[in-house]
C-alpha cells in the first residue's frame, strides 16, 4: 500500500509539469503584441512601460529559462500580480475558493446522492417503467446544459416565487442555513447533470457485477436479494463509480465557472470571466492552473480512495 | 472505461445493416431523426426562417403566437427565425471541430497503437493529463487569450477533443494489429502503410464513429456555453447559447426568451447523444445483450 501511494504520488509529477505547461503556454498565443494587448497602444509607446512588463512577466528571457522561471515561482506559491487588483494573484484565489469549493461540494452530494441510489434502483428493476423513467431521465439530465437548468431556475424562481432568494451569496461561516439555502440552487442545476452520468454509470455498473458468478453463488447459497445486493454486489460494484467520481470533478469545475456567472456568486469562476473582461492574463493563468492542479489532486484522492476499498489495487 | 473490442470485420452491407437495427430501435431513431433535421434545417434555414435574424418585427417581447411561434426577445426579433438562422452557427463550429479532431486524433492514435511500446506508454501519459483539465474552463482561457471568433472557437474545441479520438483509435488498434489477418498481410509482406490503410483502419472505425456522435453532442455544448458567456459567437449573430444569456437580461418579462434557445439546445445535444449511444449498441452486440 506505501508503495502504491507513492507511486501515485510521483505520477503527479508528470500532471504537474503537463498542466502547469499548457497554462503557461496559454500566455504565448495572445495574438499580436502583448504589451499592446494588456496596456493599450500609449503604454505599449512608452519603452519604459514596455520593459517593465516583459520584465514582470518574464518575457525578456529564453522560453524554456521563462518556463523554469515561472514554475519556480508557481512552487513558492506566486502566481504572480493581478493586473486590476494589484494584490498577488493567490490572494484573490484564496479570497474565492471557498465559495467554489461549496458549490463544488454541494452539487457533488446531490449528484452521488440522486445518481447511486437512482443507478442501484434502476439495474435492480432492469426492464421495469422504474429502470425506464430512471433512464430516461439521466437521458434528459445528460442532455440539458446546466446553465440552461440555471437559468429556468432564476427565471421561474423569480417570476413564480419571488421571496425565495436564488441569486448571490451568503458566506458559510456568517450564516450557515442561509448559506446553503442560497448555494442550494446553483447547486441543484450543476448536481442534477452529473447526478444523470453517475446514475447511467452506476446502472452499468451494478449490472455487470449482478452478472458475476458470485453474485449467482451468493443466491444459490439461498441468500435473499437485498444481501445479495448490499453484502456482496455494491461493495465491488462502488469501486468503478469512486474512480469515475474523480474524473467527473472536472466536469464539476468547468460547469462551476459557467453556473457562478448564472447566479451571480462571486467564486473562481466569476474571478476568471470578470478578468477576461478586464483582459487581466495574470489572474486567468493562475486561476486556469489552479483549478487543473485542483482537479488532478481530487482524481488522486479517488483514485487512493479505490487502493484502500480494493485490495486487488495494491498488486497493480 | 476501456474501449470495448470490435470482434467482427466490417460487414459489407453495413449501412443496410445499421438501418434495420435504427427501425428496430426507437431510441436511435429519434436520434438519427433528430440530427438530420438539424442538418436540413441548418442548410434551408434562410428558407424557412420568416424573419431576417435581426429584423425588427415591431413587437417587443411577444409571447409566442402563430406570427412569432418563440415570441419576439427585447430588441422584437423574432426568435423561432434567430433559432432557425442559429443552427448554421452551431453546427458549423460543432461539425469542422469535430472533423479537426479526428483528422489530427485519428492518425496519431492508429500510429501510437501500432507501434505501441514505449511511444505508446508516452502518450498514453500524455492523455492522462489531458483528461484532467476542466475542459470548458480550458476552451474559457484558450478563447479568452485566442479573441473570439468562428475561426479560434473551432481551433479551440478541435484541441480539446483530439486527444479523446486518439484514445478511442488507439485502444482498438492495438487489439486488431495482433489479429492474424493482420499477421497474414505481414507474411505477405505488406507494409505497414498498407496494413494500417487496408486493414487496421477499416475495422477501427466503429468506435471512432461513435465517440465522433458523442462528441458533436458535446461540441455543440461547448459551443452554446461559451456563446453563453460571451465568448463564443458574438451578438448580433444569432446563436443558441448567445440568446439564452441574451434573454435572462429582461427574463421577469417573459421565460420564452429563455426557454426556446434552451430547448433547441437540449434536443439537439439529446439527438447526437442518442445517435452515439444507439451507434454503440448497433457495433457492440456485447452491450446490446445486457441491456
Amino acid at each position: 500500500m506505501p508503495r502504491y501511494i507513492l507511486r501515485r504520488l510521483l505520477l503527479l509529477i508528470p500532471v504537474i509539469l503537463g498542466v502547469s505547461f499548457l497554462t503557461f503556454i496559454l500566455m504565448r498565443i495572445i495574438p499580436g503584441d502583448i504589451v499592446t494587448n494588456m496596456m493599450g497602444v500609449s503604454a505599449a509607446n512608452n519603452a519604459e512601460v514596455r520593459l517593465k512588463v516583459l520584465a514582470e512577466l518574464g518575457l525578456d528571457r529564453p522560453i524554456l529559462e521563462q518556463y523554469v522561471w515561472w514554475l519556480g515561482r508557481i512552487f513558492q506559491g506566486d502566481f504572480g500580480y493581478s493586473f486590476i487588483h494589484g494584490g498577488p494573484v493567490i490572494e484573490q484565489i484564496l479570497l474565492r475558493l471557498p465559495i467554489t469549493l461549496q458549490l463544488g461540494v454541494m452539487s457533488m452530494m446531490i449528484a452521488i446522492l440522486m445518481g447511486v441510489p437512482l443507478g442501484v434502483l434502476s439495474a435492480v428493476k432492469r426492464g421495469t417503467a422504474i429502470d425506464f423513467s430512471s433512464r430516461l431521465f439521466s437521458l434528459l439530465g445528460i442532455s440539458t446544459p446546466n446553465f440552461f437548468t440555471g437559468t429556468l431556475i432564476v427565471v421561474f424562481g423569480a417570476i413564480y416565487f419571488p421571496s425565495i432568494a436564488t441569486l448571490g451569496y451568503v458566506p458559510f461561516f456568517e450564516d450557515p442555513l442561509a448559506s446553503v439555502s442560497r448555494m442550494i440552487w446553483p447547486a441543484l442545476a450543476l448536481g442534477l447533470g452529473v447526478g444523470a452520468i453517475i446514475l447511467r454509470y452506476t446502472r452499468s455498473s451494478v449490472l455487470e457485477v449482478l452478472g458475476e458468478d458470485y453474485v449467482r453463488t451468493a443466491r444459490a447459497k439461498g441468500l435473499s436479494e437485498t444481501a445479495v445486493l448490499f453484502v456482496h454486489a455494491l461493495k465491488s460494484a462502488l469501486i468503478p463509480i469512486i474512480t469515475a467520481i474523480g474524473i467527473w470533478s472536472a466536469y464539476l469545475v468547468s460547469g462551476a465557472v459557467i453556473l457562478e456567472e448564472v447566479f451571480a456568486i462571486p467564486g473562481l469562476g466569476r474571478l476568471v470571466l470578470s478578468a477576461i473582461e478586464n483582459r487581466d492574463y495574470p489572474i486567468i493563468q493562475g486561476t486556469v492552473l489552479f483549478l487543473s492542479l485542483g482537479v488532478a489532486l481530487v482524481i488522486l484522492v479517488a483514485d487512493l480512495l479505490v487502493a484502500f476499498v480494493d485490495p486487488r489495487v495494491k498488486l497493480a | 472505461m476501456s474501449a470495448p473490442a470490435f470482434d467482427s470485420p466490417v460487414a459489407k452491407s453495413a449501412g443496410a445493416s445499421f438501418l434495420r437495427h435504427v427501425l428496430r430501435d426507437p431510441a436511435t431513431l429519434s436520434g438519427l431523426l433528430i440530427a438530420s433535421i438539424l442538418v436540413l434545417v441548418a442548410i434551408f434555414a434562410p428558407y424557412i426562417a420568416p424573419y431576417g435574424a435581426n429584423q425588427q418585427t415591431g413587437a417587443m417581447l411577444a409571447t409566442p403566437s402563430w406570427e412569432h411561434p418563440f415570441g419576439t426577445n427585447f430588441q422584437g426579433r423574432d426568435l423561432f427565425s434567430r433559432v432557425i438562422l442559429g443552427s448554421r452557427n452551431s453546427l458549423s463550429v460543432a461539425f469542422p471541430s469535430v472533423m479537426l479532431a479526428v483528422a489530427i486524433g485519428l492518425p496519431i492514435g492508429l500510429l501510437v497503437g501500432y507501434i505501441g511500446g514505449r511511444v505508446d506508454s508516452f502518450f498514453l501519459r500524455i492523455f492522462d493529463i489531458l483528461f484532467a483539465l476542466p475542459a470548458i474552463l480550458f476552451a474559457i482561457a484558450l478563447v479568452a487569450y485566442l479573441g473570439p471568433s468562428l475561426r479560434n472557437l473551432i481551433l479551440t474545441i478541435a484541441i480539446l477533443y483530439i486527444p479523446r479520438v486518439a484514445m478511442v483509435t488507439r485502444g482498438p488498434t492495438l487489439s486488431v494489429k495482433t489479429r492474424e489477418f493482420v499477421l497474414a498481410a505481414t507474411s505477405f509482406g505488406s507494409g505497414s502503410a498498407r496494413i494500417l490503410r487496408k486493414h487496421i483502419l477499416p475495422n477501427i472505425m466503429a468506435p471512432v464513429l461513435v465517440e465522433s456522435s458523442l462528441l458533436l453532442s458535446e461540441a455543440l455544448l461547448t459551443e452554446a456555453a461559451l456563446s453563453f458567456l460571451g465568448l463564443g459567437v458574438q451578438p448580433p449573430n444569432p446563436s443558441w447559447g448567445v440568446d439564452l444569456g441574451k434573454g435572462r437580461q429582461f427574463m421577469e418579462l417573459g421565460a420564452h426568451q429563455v426557454i426556446f434557445p434552451g430547448l433547441t439546445i437540449m434536443i439537439a445535444v439529446l439527438g447526437f447523444n442518442l445517435l452515439g449511444d444507439g451507434l454503440r449498441d448497433y457495433f457492440d452486440p456485447r452491450i446490446r445483450k445486457q441491456r
